[in-house]
């Protein structure tokens, strides 16, 4: 328990039905620090990106955001409190326009329009979205509902950052520029933990990755270290790696 | 910035239209305050079925509780009818605050059944308390005060009440349309987790769309007890009330600020051209226009009017973002 | 206690045709995800053409049923064709309203057809009871509930023994996974329509040797079968005649010792405490 940690996770275990979807999963984020969380897919990354943003009450453990124990608060109180989201199957809101589903996120610190549509305008222009405010969400392709999805976080003035698989389905060139982003967004202060299955990404991206299996921290450390991890390795390669049962 | 005061520009037309109505149509007073209530009642309705999106099929409870709440306080005692109004307006909005405490935590189909009991509960008790309500016979209205010399009973009077009435429910739907609260609205019909990520709590955030809603709902209410001046539970209470202003405002086009105005115009006119051939059948045109609608323009009469003015001026929207992530 | 047993069997007997509207909708909702809030009209639909068959060429109500039948599930899958079929995938106030819209057009030509005056049928049997031990069951009743029970029989044969009905067991269960395994899921939802809109007006018949008709009728029968299928557990067809006996019970009890008056209540306050507190339905989760 560092003091300069922004996020930490201890003894979270999450469980539906019969399915242990996470086990026993801590870790801490660093302020400032872009987290790297990956996995094979039905890791649990998801699921923990639920569990940290208020989607899920877990079954055991315990969240602590800012300090303060936030275990099993709702989603609003935490954007409040400067939790910010995407979803890994974006959601704008498809009838608004691309400026009023970013105003909707600047509104949580004001309730001046004047202000917030100033703010949403600053987003919007960060993001590269600015061209196409007055369109409806809807008509964005899926680089541009994703690239939203990043939008309406950062309006909320966020703290901290969870961005679930914002890449996947993007071609390289938009890869690179939501990379861009994500760097861009760090240099204002603000910690990111980056859900992604696109390993190039990430081993770029983060500071430090942390590896789920099958609801189970099997690594955590520097991006290369984790690389060479042979559990790691296993893991990816389709082995039973967490000790579990393989598919 | 600009859209919003021309908006408001186009309610002081629509008003200002709505005042010549007795000069024109002197012969149809009756359908013109029928038309100003509905339009205002289905407007209200909207808040919560519109723009939050929390379908509503028990409104008649709330129009049935600020009509009683005018008539028993007037009859019972002899408080003026616009303290009646502004009490029945409280009283639904506490109603509906509680109500929706406990239905809201319902979703789809489910919270729309619920509304449809809750309501139709309340059309029994109406019913059978019959020392409060007076029953199956209903209450009439024999005299009210005359506030600056006005007749309550004159059917001008009432339309000038009416178009009031409607003039502040259109100017409530306004603010929903540019403020805070309208898009926190709008982003829990869109996507109630979605909202709940922009820091939006849902059920609180609808459990006052509910009492606003109740509040305007029950204020026409109480204006359409003084029009029919004798009423009972089968007319102010009834679910056919509730699917009325419900199918008024999504044909006219649910969530936008003249959706409902322009469905109570030409839905109760087209029932009024047509009651001579159709004599009580006249809900007929409801089912077909809803039926319409929901196949072929699902954002109602509005909606369809705007589909048709982007495709004649600019072709489809549909043009995907080219992100390059670079400050232009 | 004589009294107690009567009050109980007739409460028995209405139930009976209440689980009969409930299960048509109950199934609709199970196979298609839909509520029909044109259920009821479909009901008042079914009394009106026996009454129409009875005064106009003397065919009895019961004699009549096969047509109906026949005649219920072409008219409902010819609905769900027109109606349904191009909305199931919108969002649920969609076939919410257009449900209600059908149910408006229904009720609105029937009032124009037939008139609003309240009309009803006189067979040699409507007034006929059947006395067991010292409760007396009025005999088109006890008759209505042999013949329920004779179609809720044919309709599990139909759903567990028959291609089509494991079809719409399998839409109901998993619409993909049904696809995915060759099922032609648009027929199984308009053969499910079908059979719902069929088993409502089944119902209208039986009941009408013993209720006045009006045209606006459908309303009280779509909130009774809202009421018995929340009961039983919507979607869950086996609960829904669970939920229809609950209901006449209830509401014979409740009328008898109660209050009259708020006969349609009990139904209603039984039906919002389940929503609240047991969305499942009284009977847990299984569905068609």
């Amino acid at each position: 328990m560092s003091s300069g940690s922004i996020l930490q996770v201890e003894g979270v275990h999450q469980r539906f039905g019969g399915l242990l979807a996470l086990q026993d999963v801590s870790l801490s984020v660093e302020e400032g620090e872009i987290l790297g969380l990956i996995g094979p897919n039905g890791a649990g990354k998801t699921t923990l990106f639920n569990v940290i943003s208020g989607y899920l009450r877990p079954t055991e453990g315990s969240v602590r955001f800012l300090g303060k124990e936030v275990t099993g608060l709702p989603p609003y109180r935490l954007a409040a409190m400067g939790m910010g989201r995407t979803f890994q199957i974006v959601r704008p809101f498809p009838k608004l326009t691309v400026l009023e589903n970013v105003l909707i996120g600047s509104f949580l610190r004001t309730s001046s329009r004047r202000e917030a549509e100033d703010r949403a305008w600053e987003t919007l222009h960060l993001t590269g979205l600015a061209p196409f405010a007055s369109r409806p969400a809807a008509s964005l392709n899926l680089a541009g509902r994703k690239r939203l999805e990043i939008a309406r976080a950062l309006a909320l003035n966020p703290r901290l950052l969870l961005l679930d698989e914002v890449v996947a389905g993007l071609n390289p060139a938009e890869t690179d520029a939501t990379v861009k982003l994500i760097r861009r967004v760090r240099d204002r202060g603000i910690t990111i933990i980056v859900v992604e299955h696109v390993m190039r990404v990430i081993m770029g991206l983060s500071d430090r990755v942390v590896v789920l299996n099958y609801g189970r921290k099997i690594a955590e450390g520097k991006p290369q270290e984790v690389a060479s991890d042979p559990a790691v390795i296993a893991a990816y390669l389709g082995e039973s790696g967490g000790g579990s049962e393989g598919r | 910035m600009r859209e919003r005061f021309k908006t408001l520009a186009w309610i002081g037309a629509v008003l200002v239209a709505f005042t010549l109505y007795p000069w024109i149509f002197p012969t149809k007073l009756n359908l013109g305050v029928v038309i100003v209530l509905f339009a205002g009642m289905a407007t209200a309705w909207d808040i919560l079925g519109g723009w939050a999106g929390q379908l509503s099929l028990g409104h008649a409870a709330l129009v049935g509780i600020g009509g009683y709440t005018l008539a028993l306080l007037s009859l019972r005692a002899g408080i003026p009818p616009w303290w009646g109004l502004l009490a029945g307006m409280a009283l639904t909005s506490v109603v509906a605050a509680m109500w929706g405490w406990i239905v809201f935590r319902l979703r789809g189909p489910y919270f729309v059944l619920s509304t449809i009991a809750v309501a139709e509960i309340l059309r029994l008790v109406a019913i059978n308390w019959k020392n409060l309500t007076g029953g199956a016979e209903g209450l009439f209205l024999r005299e009210l005060p005359r506030p600056f010399g006005l007749d309550l009973f004159d059917r001008t009077v009432e339309f000038y009440l009416g178009l009031a009435f409607l003039g502040i429910a259109l100017l409530v739907v306004w603010w929903l349309s540019w403020s805070r609260f309208g898009y926190s609205l709008q982003a829990i019909r869109e996507d109630q987790d979605s909202a709940m990520a922009m820091g939006i709590n849902p059920t609180s955030t609808k459990i006052l769309a509910f009492a606003l809603s109740a509040a305007l709902t029950a204020a026409g209410g109480s204006l359409y007890a003084i029009y029919l001046s004798f009423f009972e539970p089968h007319i102010v209470l009834d679910i056919g009330l509730s699917v009325e202003l419900a199918l008024i405002a999504y044909i006219g086009g649910a969530g936008t600020v003249f959706g409902p105005t322009i469905g109570a115009v030409v839905l109760l006119g087209a029932a009024d051209l047509f009651r001579n051939y159709f004599q009580q059948a006249n809900l007929l045109i409801y089912g077909i226009l809803i039926i319409l609608v929901v196949r072929f323009a699902p954002e109602g009469i509005v909606g369809g009017w705007h589909v048709l003015l982007r495709r004649l001026t600019r072709p489809a929207p549909v043009v995907p973002v080219e992100v390059r992530g670079e400050r232009p | 206690m004589t009294t107690f047993l009567q009050v109980f069997m007739t409460g028995i007997l209405t139930g009976g045709v209440y689980a009969l509207v409930g299960i048509g909708l109950s199934l609709i909702f199970g196979v298609m995800r839909i509520v029909n809030f044109a259920h009821g009209e479909f009901v008042a639909l079914g009394m009106y053409t026996s009454l129409l068959l009875f005064q106009s060429m003397g065919i009895d109500p019961y004699l009549a049923l096969p047509l109906i039948i026949v005649g219920g599930i072409l008219l409902g899958a010819l609905v769900e064709r027109v109606f349904i079929a191009p909305i199931i995938a919108a969002p649920e106030h969609v076939s919410i309203l257009m449900t209600v819209g059908v149910g408006l057009v229904i009720s609105n030509l029937l009032l124009f057809g037939f008139g609003a005056h309240p009309q009803s049928i006189f067979t040699w049997y409507s007034t006929k009871t059947v006395r067991v031990g010292g409760v007396t069951f009025s005999g088109p009743l006890s008759v209505s509930f042999l013949i329920t029970l004779a179609v809720i029989l044919g309709l599990y044969w139909v759903l567990t023994r028959t291609e089509i009905g494991r079809a719409m067991r399998a839409t109901a269960q998993n619409r993909d996974a049904a696809e995915l395994q060759g099922i032609n899921t648009a027929v199984a939802r308009m053969l499910a329509f079908g059979i719902g809109v069929a088993l409502a007006a089944v119902s209208g018949t039986l009941l009408l040797p013993v209720l006045y008709v009006i045209p606006t009728i459908g309303g009280v029968f779509t909130l009774k079968a809202f009421v018995v299928t929340v009961l039983g557990g919507m979607g869950n067809v086996l609960g829904a005649i669970g939920g229809g006996l609950i209901l006449g019970v209830t509401e014979s009890l409740g009328a008898a010792y109660i209050s009259s008056g708020y006969r349609d209540a009990f139904g209603l306050i039984a039906f919002l405490a389940v929503l609240l507190l047991r969305p499942a339905g009284l009977f847990g989760k299984s569905r068609v």
